[in-house]
């Protein structure tokens, strides 16, 4: 008997106790704790915890240890987890124009009311190693106060205000909650966001790239961009009101669009429209471009065939854990699909075989 | 051995039985039971991420966990194989979550859990067969589009299913299809009868058994009531035809089942045996019974 | 503007009174039809009649809103205003605008067809001529792959495609021989109302002159009633009993073929035939 299909079971115990030798490296160096990844990777924790769709920051640091650093990993642990929490309520909608700011810029406007606040970002830093780094136990000081207490109203309020940009009326209907129903398509602008935003940072910054290569083109301008703590406020029955449940930090971004008009409006700008769990601005800017590109429909604007048009292609492969899985899904044994492939070739090609005698 | 079984106890308690928690049971249930109503058509419903990946039987494993009870019988075949890499997981997973008893046999399971085979061993009244579903769609690869599909389906738009078969027979002689061959449920819809290779689709006709498939990427569920017609799609004058190799097992002498192909040695000589361990273990129990 | 005014005042009460007298046996209606793009007009206003086995042009030049009418009444494209109705096989008056989407392709596959000007959009390039054909006899039921293929290999005669062709790609074919394969995908379950976009328009003048005259053949033959959108008025001569003109989205005259042609009425249309009938 041929033996080398049989003793699964074992090989699996096997190749996880070596992974997780792995995981660990080499012993002589200390291990890293939660609190070092949750404090000096934050930009790796904001982006599992969105992607994962479940904000803690704890789980995230734990995902990304466990996962080696592997951040899709990282993500598909906070969803599977995700998935046996129960849903108990759903909150009060953010209201982003209360966001404390650590960030908030604007392209559009020079000067906005409450100023333009650069915060902690990579822009206009040279992109050099700083071999600074390599020194442990550096604690540099920032000399500005980190966050802005001003009023920050939304810098597209005030082209509101004109009737020049288009004013996204309330259809009074729940957001679609996709973790909860299936999308069916076509679907509702709800959806698309909540897919975008739980979608592949990868993905959506090439689909957005593409919009602004011509595939699909909006002329998009960033009419603001901001980074910030909202608090997140739950409805209590028992009390008849309102409280303050958690403090999050949000990345959203708006930007400004042209519009041609149609038969019953005149030209106008639009919105695409971003928002992210914790600072995660390359996404939110993608997820507005794509946003906006989405639209084409409801602004009776042309489809030009671009993928980042098209809301099927878009929403059902921007989700890293359903494609990963797929893709990864073709190592498993596939030994009886094939060999049904096999007996097939042979027969076609005997039958070959024989016409071509003849 | 004790101590360790003891921790994987504390473990389960953290989560529900059968990992899912019973409200997401009762949709998974209730898309069920739709599907059942409606043999052969897609039901959508609110798959949720599971701790394996997608397209690793997250659709099976759903189904099966809103189904499974304390006192079920489980087996969870691979490719026919019980003890391949991913019905290993699948099998470990539930023990742990639902500590239910599992078994190998077909014949003592209650629920069967199946990637890419039907069991050799005819199934019987009450049990049920989860299949894992990769793609639900039997049209996909013809139109990608999903908002195209469902309404092919809700017309019966089905000419382009055959065109497929048309063009394999004007090429080839034959329709190319080996495995995931689609069949039409109840005369009406087609349906995908996931991966399973051509052989195994006559057993789907008339089955006893209660047959549930689960696409959990693709968010969809749909079923085969017992005793429900069938049919592979071919022409009237190009029938379906089940397949295998034309072989005998090398371990039990069989040559009515399904046969993997396996290299023996380096300079490539075959051999095969079957793709259900269950079937063969049995069939060479009876062989030597008889030679007692 | 006056004599312009009138005549369209005319022509809706030619229009109405037909409408009364064929109201029993018309096979297709489009009252009122408008399209907008955004601000521009697709087209406005606009209604037709067709009986059954008859042959109606609709000719202008580009951006005149022919081709946006025909997608408009085909239902490939909504319209914002007007009805489209269909008497069908059992004389049940159908209303595109109002029946369902299933039921509109159901009608679309069985009692329509849709020629398209680049055979290209109207074919599928990646299957056998034989299967192209084949489709439209398989999607209602026929399961035989010996007839399918007779019938298929019938067809390809009657459009004077070499049979020993059957299994090649569409994409082997010639521009005219593609063009005579979608007529055949579209004629083999014989449906009453043949919808055709330009279906010489990428063609050089030989070639038009042969699926002119196929064209002209298989329609009497099997009592087809078409609708075709043409630039080209030596071809509504040849084929249309009756034309419709259009300019700016706008039916600008209509009447019998030979009528219109012969002494049109409009400055435009006296502008079109002047320009082409000369040759």
């Amino acid at each position: 008997m041929y033996v080398a299909v049989k003793g699964g079971e074992v090989a699996i115990d096997n190749a996880h106790s070596w992974m997780s030798e792995i995981r660990r490296g080499d012993t002589s160096i200390p291990n890293i704790s939660l609190d070092q990844i949750s404090e000096q990777l934050t930009l790796g924790v904001d982006r599992v915890m969105s992607e994962g769709s479940l904000y803690d920051k704890d789980l995230a640091a734990l995902a990304i240890k466990q996962s080696r650093g592997d951040l899709i990993e990282a993500i598909f642990l906070l969803r599977a987890y995700r998935t046996t929490l129960t849903r108990f309520s759903y909150s009060k909608p953010v209201n982003t124009a209360n966001m404390t700011c650590l960030r908030r810029i604007s392209a559009t406007f020079k000067d906005i009311p409450g100023g333009q606040k650069l915060g902690p970002t990579f822009d206009y830093t040279h992109r050099l190693l700083d071999f600074k780094l390599l020194a442990e136990n550096e604690a540099p000081i920032s000399p500005k106060k980190k966050y802005n207490e001003n009023k920050m109203p939304h810098v597209l309020s005030f082209l509101n205000q004109e009737d020049l940009m288009q004013n996204e009326k309330d259809n009074n209907l729940d957001p679609i909650d996709i973790t909860r129903e299936p999308i069916s398509y076509p679907t509702s602008r709800s959806a698309r966001l909540q897919a975008l935003s739980r979608g592949d940072e990868g993905f959506l910054l090439g689909l957005a790239y593409s919009t602004q290569r011509g595939y699909a083109r909006n002329h998009a301008f960033v009419g603001e961009l901001r980074i910030g703590i909202v608090d997140i406020e739950l409805y209590i029955p028992e009390l008849g009101f309102e409280i303050n449940v958690a403090e999050i930090i949000l990345t959203e971004c708006e930007t400004v669009n042209q519009f041609q008009g149609s038969k019953i409006e005149p030209p106008q700008f639009t919105r695409g429209y971003g928002l992210v769990f914790g600072q995660t601005e390359r996404k939110a800017l993608a997820m507005a471009l794509i946003d906006r590109a989405l639209r084409w429909k409801e602004l009776g604007e042309d489809y030009s065939g671009a993928p980042a048009q098209d809301e099927e292609f878009v929403i059902s492969h921007c989700d890293n854990i359903q494609a990963t899985g797929f893709l990864e899904h073709i190592k498993l044994p596939h030994y009886v699909d094939f060999q049904s492939e096999l007996e097939l070739i042979r027969k076609i090609r005997a039958d070959a075989k024989v016409n071509m005698k003849r | 051995m004790n101590e360790m079984s003891k921790n994987e106890n504390l473990d389960i308690q953290i989560y529900n039985f059968a990992y899912l928690d019973e409200n997401t049971k009762r949709m998974i249930r209730r898309a069920l039971l739709k599907a059942l109503c409606i043999p052969g058509y897609q039901v959508p419903f609110s798959s949720r991420e599971m701790p394996m990946p997608y397209g690793w039987g997250t659709g099976g494993i759903q189904v099966t966990s809103a189904c499974l009870i304390p006192k079920d019988i489980l087996k969870v075949i691979d490719q026919g194989a019980d003890d391949t890499t991913n019905a290993v997981s699948i099998r470990k997973f539930f023990q742990k979550t639902a500590n239910v008893a599992v078994t190998e046999k077909t014949s003592d399971a209650s629920l069967i859990q199946t990637r890419h085979r039907i069991p050799e061993t005819k199934l019987k009244e009450k049990q049920i067969l989860v299949y894992q579903v990769p793609i639900p769609e039997p049209l996909r690869f013809l139109e990608p589009r999903e908002t195209e599909t469902r309404k092919m389906h809700a017309l019966s738009e089905y000419g382009l299913m055959y065109v497929k078969l048309y063009e394999d027979i004007a090429k080839h002689g034959h329709i190319e299809t080996a495995y995931a061959y689609p069949v039409k449920t109840n005369g009406n819809y087609v349906t995908d009868p996931s991966p399973i290779p051509k052989f195994d689709n006559p057993k789907m006709n008339n089955s006893p058994a209660i047959q549930l498939f689960g696409a959990g990427r693709e968010q969809r569920i749909y079923a085969i009531p017992p005793y429900t017609n069938v049919k592979s799609l071919d022409f009237e004058d190009y029938p379906f035809e089940a397949m295998k190799a034309n072989f005998k097992c090398s371990i039990c002498g069989s040559s009515d089942s399904y046969l993997d192909e396996i290299i023996v040695s380096d300079d490539g000589k075959r051999s095969y045996i079957c793709s259900d361990t269950d079937y063969c273990k049995e069939q060479t129990k009876l062989n030597s019974k008889k030679e007692d | 503007m006056f004599r312009h005014r009138l005549l369209q005042r005319t022509n809706q009460i030619k229009f109405k009174k037909r409408r009364l007298i064929m109201k029993q046996n018309f096979l297709f209606q489009a009252s009122n039809i408008s399209k907008y793009y955004g601000q521009n007009i697709g087209c406005k206003n606009v209604s037709l009649d067709i009986n059954p086995g008859e042959v109606l042009g609709i000719v202008g030049e580009s951006g005149s809103g022919k081709s946006t009418l025909l997608n408009c009444i085909y239902g490939n494209l909504e319209v914002d205003e007007g009805d489209i109705f269909l008497n069908d096989k059992s004389k049940t008056i159908l209303n595109f605008t109002k029946i369902s989407e299933p039921k509109l392709r159901l009608i679309q596959r069985s009692d329509l067809a849709f020629v398209h000007q680049n055979p290209r959009d109207g074919l599928r390039m990646n299957i056998s001529a034989g299967g192209n054909i084949g489709e439209r006899l398989m999607a209602i039921g026929h399961r035989n792959y010996g007839e399918i293929r007779e019938i298929a290999a019938n067809w390809l005669e009657k459009v004077e495609i070499d049979v020993s062709r059957i299994d090649d790609k569409p994409s082997t074919f010639s521009g005219g021989m593609q063009q005579r394969l979608q007529i055949a995908r579209n004629l083999v379950t014989r449906p009453r109302l043949i919808f055709m976009d330009e279906p010489t328009g990428g063609l050089d003048v030989s070639v038009q002159a042969k699926i002119l005259d196929l064209l002209r053949n298989l329609v009497r033959e099997l009592g087809i009633a078409a609708v075709i959108v043409t630039h080209d008025l030596a071809v509504v001569r040849l084929l249309a009993d009756r034309i419709i003109v259009m300019q700016n989205g706008n039916v600008i005259e209509a009447g019998l073929c030979d009528q219109v042609l012969d002494d049109p009425q409009h400055k435009y249309s006296q502008l079109l035939v002047s320009s082409v009938l000369q040759v």
